[in-house]
């Protein structure tokens, strides 16, 4: 089916040959996820999978809000170089598990600064990370290596390599990753990609990936005193060093510094894009497309400031096979004509008999009348993660409890989360050099050029590696 | 370096090119001529330039014509456009065409084609006004005159297909003042405000001409190309495709420039240094030379006395030029504490020996962090020859160096790395031993891929052992037990019997790598003697084989006790099952739990095989109404169109569960044909109803049902119009209208009912007027409730009436529980007429309550504000704002700063629209914003107030406030109270008052409301 399983190097069949012979056989072309509602059911409290929550920021704290009220888990770590933030989150699940107690009290949930202190704890069976960017693969792979689960946040890595690394630990220590792209866990986007998939626009021609751009930053940004609050040197890890101000390291929203500074994002060219291009990857895995193999286009730097991620970009990819996926920032597809694309954050495919427009939390399609097709039990099934019900952050956590406890795949599988990373991490070197890149799928690198080849890895500062 | 600067445009140009091209799509290419030979300019090399440009865009075919005076007709029928590089300016050799020619000029632009201008290439033919009409513009003497070339922005000034999407881009080039421009051309771009592209529609053609283009150096200019690719191909076809984007203009100084300004860089400046750096390492990368002189240039600033900031940021661009010349230079900073990391960086990715041997030279010079980096480097760059090296760090004191030396030897991997890993053995402390093991792993699985399985077992066998954490032995058994052949099964199936949990679960793990259906089988035997959550990763393992060998075992775990695993069953079923378990699973359904039941449900949805539907059809027929019930959701599940009579058949039998589910079934599978069915089923059951709109909405036909409904007696009547009102449209509605004036109370009352549920504001003033005019309270109650649930879908009506319907609505004298839903409708919709009405009822205690909410929504604007509810603007801060007094209600508000709408903020008129819910905001971060208010007629202007976007945040900050073009008043550091600003001005008459804002609060100055007033107003 796919052309690029060759990263296995075991001895032993893999998982994914399993599933290969599988279909082969005529078996199950996909897997359902056949998770017993009842089986995480009224678990006493040591059954429950121990969660440590690694980063304690906006998001961190708004999807771990979907723990508490669960008996499947038990959040018993919290961790974030910001110590206020650290202790605000302990206080808050302290709070949650206390009100279910008859003594109206617990203390059971530690707050560390450092993540390996987290890992190092034997109750912690899974980790939530939700860092900046920079540290999404560099704490994947500890968690692998420490035997703990994880659910890794949007975009993966700041580099391909970093990418193909976090691969490799999750598969090696067989570890059950999910990927922090909620878009699967709703009935409307697995609907869709279905619909595609199943022939029901007829064949796909055209694939259309809209995402919102990085900004510009600054242009005067003070040096600050280091807050005693964070350990900023830790915040930093990996990157490089860096003196502390507010645009770089203070949390505002989609505006923050570690969504558009290259040492930390490839900026939202991943950090938004990874949304629709992970409905993308979840057909063309299906369809045995792979990534695209060429990367052509043109975009912009910003002239000035402290961010340095590309603010336009418009770049044609293009599959083996021929087919063409454009992808780029909303602004510059508002002055195209893309069916459905209303504003910013959407994959479009266009079909010979009809278009899908797969948006957050809603879906156009032409004709309309395809919301009602129902896909029947001898076509293809996409994994339904959501079958609990409940919609994005909250199944998508909850199924991936379920896997870690069944051994299964989760709906956002390592191998998908990595190919749509790449997609990002292509087009923004594309950009970046201004010349078509190619890709070798087998081989997994950047093939005749090698300024382009060398910005697939990025050397991180000691003593963190992977 | 000059050398360089002529080298590097070719490589910009060449790859936007490029870019355009692949967006052209396989369009028929454009034929262009170009006519030139003579022009006061260069057309040497500008008409190479125009052709090398538009050839490479993919879209067109060009021909050059050094003399046009000898073209006619024939010549240019072969063309679609032709592009003007000729004028007669000057010492000309040729002053006139010939009457042929210049009739088939102006004949093959009126008859529908293009013609392209570049430049001064209308500039001819002074006393031919058609030739300057078809022209567009030209240089007028006299009047026109130039500067020197100079950097200026161009900006878009028309909506118009050249440039439709177009954003502000600077170019450099010679700008005309005062151009000659036809009356009949448009500008669509100026630069500086000076005209300089103009669009003409000429007869049925078209002419784009260009201002820009005095040498064929500007016309590399992305800005210039993307303008006459655009142009050209809207004047030879009347339609653009070709992208709008400007490739940002690299400013390619020359190196040592570059180099001199980025030496005293430091963090905080600005970044423009590092950003000419970086384009310019771009652009030489592709050319060897260039690269190799950069690198060098790169090298020496390293040496010098720059900034410690310069020498990173020159570090990171020489890990893109480098080569192996580099390494001696940059191997003497891998030690340095400042330098030592990039340096790093650079050698980890310059490819080659030397590289890598500088890595491990360094390795003896330097300790702690320096050294840790430096070991992985080598770990990332997989050196085999490092590993003695590295391994001597194994035991080093420093827990960070030896821990970064296991991972790389983890790494690098092969049987000399797994040796050294293996003999440090007691002499690694005990906090490091995991991370022995996890190096180990990876070493030991490495081996085995390379088929020495023979060198991997002990270390694998070591990994199993009790004293190693749990997920080691669990990671690293299935790859012990395959290195172990027949002798490896026997193991998986003890450690399945050991009681253990961590063997247990390792053993599982190896099941799900097992080849051997033997070892699979021999363990499904000793299921049950596992703990209930690993009999379940057994079963799912079991399903993934997709193995119905597997059938039996699963069979038998429905059986279990425990219920975990009775559901892991079921769910199996549905993946490896066929239609001969269809029976086995509808019968599970019968006492089964209603967890069970989920799952038998999507299992049967799920059953592949013909026979799938036919089996669960028949199964319907035994009568068991709770396994009825399961397989009826099934079928719909499977979307079981087959199954429609049997369907129609459990609609009509006795259970009325069954009944029910049946009836809601042919509602989501019918089609016209199960209208009739459902129709004669109307009166006895109420799901009916249901299933006909789902039919009747699906289908987008009413035909079965307007048919039914004349000859039906009133009883059926009734149900019919409950059916009608669901699927709503003009068709429904004429026959509902008709109803309502039938003599027959029971129907007119249905009638009422069915507006009242309507599904869109169509009969919203009927239901108005029968409101005030009935007095039955029966369907007045009807009608007022219809009035509350349509006034809200009623958008495309002006809000101010819809209210006012609602009002007298009010009046109309229904219960406490009608005046409640009104009072709920109100809440839709903003302004003083709304809030008036909800603040009627605010006394009376029966319509407090809502009255209360009602009044906190409108406030808040209307729907469209509840999402920006809260500290953004407070309700006395709203009214100002609603003054009549206010001078920008009904004024035009407009941009003057070319820049476009950002994030939810919307254009300009948002700022004067009486609804503080939306606001006028525009892209961030950007140096001046300009809103501009034309008044509805002049007026004396002395205050102004603003309602910012969230008090100090996105709100004006620095501003100017222009009456009639002239600064009335400065404000510097304006300080807002609870988000409103009050600004007293001196008293000017004007008809427009405009801010330019420079400084601003957040990342842009957004304004939910512009107040203007004619008297100075007392701050709040």
């Amino acid at each position: 089916m796919n052309g690029d399983e060759t990263n296995m190097n075991s001895s032993y069949p893999s998982r994914r040959q399993f599933l290969k012979r599988a279909s082969v056989a005529g078996a199950a072309l996909t897997l359902p996820n056949f998770i017993p509602s009842g089986l995480l059911g009224a678990n006493a409290p040591s059954q429950r999978i121990g969660i440590g929550l690694i980063a304690c920021g906006g998001r961190g704290m708004y999807e771990s809000s979907c723990y508490p009220g669960s008996d499947k888990c038990q959040v018993v770590a919290v961790c974030d170089p910001w110590e206020s933030k650290r202790l605000r989150a302990k206080q808050v699940f302290e709070r949650h598990y206390a009100a279910r107690r008859r003594s109206g009290a617990y203390k059971g949930c530690d707050a560390y600064a450092d993540f390996r202190n987290v890992l190092a704890r034997e109750d912690v069976d899974a980790v939530y990370i939700a860092t900046p960017d920079h540290w999404h693969v560099p704490i994947t792979i500890a968690a692998a290596r420490a035997g703990k689960d994880m659910h890794t946040e949007k975009p993966l890595g700041v580099s391909i390599r970093e990418d193909l690394a976090a691969r490799e630990a999750v598969r090696r220590h067989g570890r059950i990753f999910q990927y922090g792209a909620e878009r699967r866990s709703t009935t409307t986007a697995r609907h869709a990609i279905e619909l595609v998939l199943n022939g029901r626009i007829g064949r796909v021609q055209k694939i259309y990936v809209v995402s919102p751009a990085s900004v510009k930053g600054p242009v005067d940004d003070p040096v600050l005193p280091v807050p005693a609050d964070l350990d900023y040197d830790l915040w930093l890890g990996p990157a490089p060093w860096a003196p502390f101000s507010a645009a770089r390291a203070i949390s505002g929203g989609n505006g923050n510094g570690i969504f558009h500074i290259y040492d930390y994002a490839i900026g939202f060219i991943a950090g938004w894009a990874a949304h629709p291009l992970d409905q993308v990857q979840w057909w063309a895995d299906n369809a045995g497309m792979g990534v695209p193999v060429t990367y052509e286009g043109t975009g912009r730097l910003p002239d000035d400031g402290l961010f340095n991620c590309l603010i336009q970009w418009d770049v044609q990819c293009r599959y083996k096979n021929g087919l063409v996926m454009r992808f780029m920032d909303n602004r510059t597809a508002q002055q195209q004509d893309i069916p459905g694309i209303r504003d910013s954050n959407a994959a479009t495919f266009v079909g010979t008999d009809g278009w899908i427009c797969v948006n957050y939390g809603e879906v156009q399609m032409n004709p309309p009348s395809l919301q009602n097709s129902i896909i029947g039990p001898d076509e293809i099934h996409l994994v339904r993660s959501n079958r609990a019900g409940g919609e994005y952050v909250e199944p998508h956590h909850m199924s991936w409890l379920d896997c870690i406890r069944t051994r299964q795949d989760p709906v956002g599988n390592i191998e998908s989360a990595v190919r749509s990373d790449i997609i990002s991490h292509l087009s923004d070197i594309c950009v970046r050099t201004g010349r078509k890149i190619r890709w070798d799928p087998v081989k997994e690198t950047i093939v005749g050029d090698d300024t382009a080849a060398r910005m697939m890895t990025r050397a991180r500062r000691a003593p963190w590696t992977f | 370096m000059p050398s360089c600067r002529t080298k590097f445009l070719p490589v910009i140009a060449a790859s936007f090119l490029a870019a355009l091209a692949c967006q052209t799509g396989a369009a028929e290419p454009i034929r262009v001529l170009i006519l030139t030979g003579q022009n006061n300019h260069n057309w040497k090399e500008t008409t190479p330039k125009l052709k090398e440009i538009l050839t490479a865009s993919g879209r067109f075919t060009v021909d050059v014509t050094e003399h046009p005076e000898q073209c006619d007709a024939a010549t240019f029928a072969r063309y679609d456009a032709l592009l003007s590089n000729w004028n007669s300016w000057g010492k000309a050799g040729v002053t006139n065409w010939p009457a042929a020619t210049r009739e088939a000029y102006l004949d093959f632009i009126r008859g529908g084609k293009g013609l392209v201008v570049i430049h001064a290439g209308g500039s001819s033919f002074y006393d031919w006004p058609e030739y300057q009409q078809a022209a567009g513009a030209s240089w007028n003497l006299g009047q026109t005159g130039h500067g020197k070339p100079h950097e200026f922005t161009v900006k878009v000034v028309a909506e118009h297909p050249v440039t439709r999407g177009l954003e502000p881009f600077k170019t450099t080039d010679e700008l005309w003042m005062r151009p000659g421009v036809q009356p009949a051309a448009k500008v669509v771009a100026t630069g500086e405000d000076q005209p300089l592209a103009m669009a003409t529609e000429f007869g049925k053609g078209r002419t784009f001409t260009l201002l820009l283009g005095h040498s064929a150096a500007f016309m590399a200019t992305p800005g210039f190309q993307t303008l006459l690719l655009r142009g050209a191909e809207w004047a030879a076809t009347g339609n653009v495709t070709l992208s709008a984007t400007v490739a940002a203009t690299a400013k390619l100084a020359d190196p040592d420039t570059v180099l001199k300004e980025l030496a005293a860089y430091r963090f905080g400046d600005n970044r423009q240094p590092i950003l000419n750096l970086e384009q310019l390492a771009a652009a030489v990368s592709t050319d060897p030379a260039a690269k190799k002189q950069l690198a060098a240039k790169l090298v020496g600033l390293l040496a010098s006395g720059a900034t410690v900031e310069a020498k990173q940021t020159a570090c990171w661009q020489l890990s893109i030029v480098g080569s192996a010349a580099e390494v001696p230079a940059l191997a003497k900073l891998v030690a340095d504490k400042e330098l030592g990391y990039p340096a790093r960086l650079v050698l980890e990715r310059i490819p080659g020996d030397e590289s890598l041997a500088a890595l491990r030279a360094a390795l003896a010079t330097t300790t702690g962090e320096a050294r840790a980096g430096v070991i992985n480097s080598l770990g990332a760059r997989r050196d085999a020859k490092a590993v003695a090296e590295i391994a001597k760090s194994l035991t080093d004191a420093d827990a960070m160096t030896a821990g970064a030396a296991m991972e790389a030897l983890g790494r690098i991997g092969g049987a000399a790395a797994a040796s050294a890993l293996m003999a440090a053995d007691g002499k690694v402390p005990a906090a490091l031993e995991t991370r022995r093991s996890v190096a180990l792993l990876r070493c030991a699985e490495g081996l085995q891929a390379a088929g020495r399985a023979k060198d991997a077992a002990p270390i694998l066998e070591k990994l199993c052992r009790a004293n190693q954490p749990a997920f080691i032995r669990i990671e690293a058994f299935p790859a012990w037990v395959a290195t172990l052949g027949d002798k490896g099964e026997e193991l998986v199936l003890t450690a399945l019997a050991s009681g253990d949990r961590t063997k247990q679960t390792a053993a599982i793990r190896a099941l799900r790598h097992t080849r051997s259906p033997a070892l699979v089988m021999g363990a499904t035997e000793r299921m049950k003697t596992l703990p209930a959550d690993l009999q379940v990763q057994v079963i799912v393992l079991l399903t993934e084989r997709g193995d119905t060998a597997a059938l039996p075992v699963i069979a038998d775990a429905v059986e279990s006790k425990e219920p975990v695993v009775r559901e892991a069953a079921l769910a199996a079923f549905g993946v490896v099952g066929n239609d001969a378990i269809v029976s086995f699973l509808a019968k599970r359904a019968e006492n089964a739990t209603d967890d069970e039941k989920k799952i038998i449900v999507a299992s049967l949805a799920r059953l592949r095989g013909g026979g799938v539907e036919a089996a669960m059809i028949a199964e319907l027929k035994q009568p068991v109404p709770a396994v009825q019930q399961e397989l009826i959701r099934a079928l719909v599940a499977r979307n079981a169109k087959s199954a429609l009579p049997a369907l129609v058949e459990a609609g009509r039998g006795e259970n009325a569960g069954v009944r029910k589910e049946a009836i809601a079934a042919l509602g989501k599978l019918g089609d016209k044909t199960t209208c009739g069915p459902l129709l004669a089923m109307l009166e006895s059951s109420p799901a009916a109803e249901a299933a006909l709109v789902a039919i009747c909405r699906r289908e987008g036909t009413l035909e079965p049902v307007l048919a039914a409904f004349e000859p039906a007696a009133t009883e059926k009547k009734v149900a019919l119009l409950g059916v009608l009102g669901g699927v709503g449209g003009p068709q429904a509605l004429e026959t509902v209208r008709g109803a309502m004036k039938s003599g027959d109370a029971p129907q007119r009352l249905a009638a009422v009912r069915a507006l009242a549920e309507w599904s869109d504001a169509a009969p919203l003033d009927e239901l108005a007027a029968l409101a005030a005019a009935t007095d039955d309270p029966k369907c007045k109650a009807f009608a007022l409730r219809g009035v509350a649930k349509l006034a809200p879908l009623a958008k495309d009506r002006p809000p101010a009436d819809v209210v006012a319907l609602i009002a007298r609505a009010m009046a109309a004298g229904g219960g406490v529980g009608e005046r409640r839903a009104l009072l709920g409708a109100l809440g839709n919709f903003h302004g003083p007429q709304a809030l008036k009405a909800a603040e009627a009822c605010l006394n009376d205690p029966e319509l407090a309550a809502e009255a209360k909410l009602a009044v906190q929504q409108i406030k808040a604007g209307g729907q469209a504000g509840r999402a920006h509810a809260g500290p953004a603007f407070t309700d006395e801060v709203v009214k100002l704002f609603d003054s009549p007094d206010n001078l920008a209600h009904g004024g035009k508000a407009t941009n003057l700063d070319g820049l476009a709408p950002d994030g939810q903020g919307q254009p300009a008129f948002a700022a004067i629209d009486g609804n503080p819910a939306t606001y006028w905001d525009e892209t961030d971060n950007q140096g001046l914003y300009w809103i501009r208010v034309q008044l509805k007629a002049r007026a004396t202007v002395a205050c102004i107030r603003i309602l910012g976007f969230q008090h100090h945040n996105y709100a004006p900050k620095d501003f100017e406030v222009i009456c009639d073009g002239k600064v009335v008043k400065k404000i510097g550091g304006a300080e807002y109270k609870e988000n409103l600003l009050t600004v007293t001005l001196p008293p000017t008459e004007c008809e427009a008052v405009e801010l330019k804002i420079t400084g601003y609060y957040g990342k842009s100055p957004a304004i939910r409301e512009l107040g203007i007033y004619g008297k100075p107003v007392a701050a709040q």
